[in-house]
């Protein structure tokens, strides 16, 4: 498969040109250690553009199948068709991170809802965590159609998956249904445990990778002054990192780059970024009514980490949607690791 | 000792392979890193071969092949040393990306393309790889010239074909290393 060019250095007069030239299989080798290590999209897709031949092999199957989260992070300021396009060549070549990064954009900023489903189905299929637990939200809330879309078991069962394969969200998510008796038989003990363990996991990873000395330039987005999340262990630390696409997600919105239909709010976690696909979709807190959230996960969070600090108590809120156990009432107090 | 086509006995301690680059050079190594590179590896596996053949690679310059010899042999050592207990198995592995990472810090990107053929042609697995990375490494974010000049290619695209590229891929980008 080597090509061979009219060499014009006479300093390799000598060698033969076999030195001077790598075989095409060799350069797919290394362009797919790049793109898995590649940390912006930038990194790899410079060299589409040197050559035609590096061109025809960066865009080679095996190259896109191995492209990180990272590489797959565009702004949303700079989404276009040919972003687009990248990211369906991705997915075609069996890259499950651009899946579910392709299948979240597209239910939420494109409002396409069918595609975005499959495609984050193609990537739960094989165990992507993130899209079980995307896809549980879905289910929770209905999103995408009516109340009476919502079916509860579904998202206990996606959300016990994404637990299983150790998503710290939704061990928190499925802590609270359990506690509760939503979409599952009420087992409160278990569920506290399930609360616990998610805590845990968090301060673990958290901690892991705090100690990794790249962490920091390769994080320049999280907030260096700490968080409220784990001050219950005694310790301050960064908040933790959010996945690419919710970035994205919160780019789209803020930014205008996508319109917000009238009366629909966003979660009201920084780090979700999801909107409500119809009115009243997300539950509010039930103390001062101000702010509401796609999940539990989402509003035990923002409770510790910021709102637990602002929340004032306004006349009651009731869920606007009418009966039917939408209501938010219990304040994450409860279950705050420090009572244990 | 003249071994005839039989498997070598168990306590081969001390024994050597002989390997010759292109330029003639031999270099005499032992069996257990000689094996490390599989191409040898399977040269003997072939039935009356005997261990005293020399070996002839005439892909692989004296050089890259000095350097091939030197991080293997330092490769087995650190496996040997790991064993099963998980602690120095921790420290071999940082050992050994320490091992690495001295060895292509210091070289030129004619070197390190050099030494990934010879590893290539060595099959040399674990080899290949770092290499591979570290070149994955240099390359990353670098300008399109310096991508270019790295592999030695032309730019064969028409202006229109160039431009074309990239519209397409302008939305990756926010700010590219200096060379």
């Amino acid at each position: 498969m080597s090509r061979k060019k009219p060499r014009t250095r006479s300093t390799l007069a000598e060698k033969p040109d076999l030195f001077d030239d790598l075989p095409d299989d060799l350069v797919v080798f290394i362009l797919c250690k790049l793109s898995a290590s590649a940390s912006r999209p930038s990194d790899l897709v410079g060299i589409l553009v040197t050559c035609k031949r590096l061109n025809r092999l960066g865009l080679h199957p095996l190259v896109l199948s191995k492209v990180g989260p990272k590489a797959l992070a565009m702004k949303a300021k700079n989404w276009s068709d040919s972003g687009h396009y990248f990211l369906k060549q991705c997915v075609d070549a069996g890259n499950v991170e651009a899946s579910y990064t392709l299948g979240m954009i597209r239910f939420y900023c494109l409002q396409n809802r069918g595609s975005g489903v499959s495609l984050m189905a193609k990537a739960a299929i094989k165990s992507h965590a993130p899209a079980l637990y995307s896809l549980a939200v879905i289910q929770f809330n209905g999103s995408g159609g009516s109340k009476s879309d919502k079916n509860l078991r579904a998202g206990v069962a996606l959300c016990g998956r994404a637990a299983f394969l150790g998503h710290v969200d939704a061990l928190r998510e499925l802590g609270h249904c359990l506690q509760d008796g939503y979409g599952a038989r009420q087992n409160i003990t278990q569920g506290r445990r399930l609360l616990v363990q998610a805590n845990a996991r968090e301060l673990a990873s958290v901690l892991r990778s705090c100690s990794s000395p790249t962490w920091h330039r390769s994080h320049p987005w999280v907030n260096s002054s700490g968080c409220g999340l784990l001050s219950d262990f005694g310790c301050d630390v960064p908040a933790r990192e959010v996945h690419p696409v919710n970035q994205f997600l919160k780019e789209w919105f803020v930014s205008g780059r996508g319109e917000l239909g009238q009366e629909l709010r966003m979660c009201s976690h920084s780090g979700c970024g999801r909107p409500e696909t119809r009115p009243h979709e997300f539950r509010r807190c039930s103390v001062c009514g101000t702010v509401n959230y796609c999940s539990r996960g989402c509003q035990a969070l923002d409770w510790k980490v910021r709102h637990k600090a602002e929340c004032v108590p306004m006349e009651r809120w009731l869920e606007a949607d009418g009966g039917g156990g939408d209501e938010v009432g219990d304040v994450v107090e409860g279950m705050v690791v420090g009572e244990i | 000792m003249a071994n005839n086509g039989e498997n070598p006995s168990p306590d081969v301690g001390g024994k050597t392979v002989k390997l010759k680059a292109d330029d003639g050079e031999i270099f005499e190594v032992e069996e257990a890193v000689a094996m490390e590179l599989q191409t040898v590896k399977s040269f003997f596996d072939d039935d009356g071969v005997s261990y005293d053949t020399v070996v002839p690679l005439l892909n692989v310059s004296s050089t890259a092949l000095a350097k091939v010899i030197q991080y293997c042999r330092r490769a087995v050592e650190l496996r040997a040393k790991s064993g099963d207990d998980e602690g120095a198995n921790e420290k071999a592995r940082e050992e050994r990306e320490g091992l690495e990472a001295e060895l292509v810090r210091e070289e030129s990107d004619e070197g390190i393309k050099e030494l990934i053929l010879a590893a290539n042609y060595l099959n040399i697995k674990d080899m290949l790889s770092f290499l591979c990375r570290a070149v994955g490494d240099r390359i990353k974010n670098k300008s399109v010239e310096y991508v270019r000049r790295f592999f030695v290619l032309e730019n064969d695209f028409s202006p229109e074909e160039e431009e074309r590229t990239r519209n397409e891929v302008a939305w990756a980008f926010e700010g590219v290393d200096a060379d």
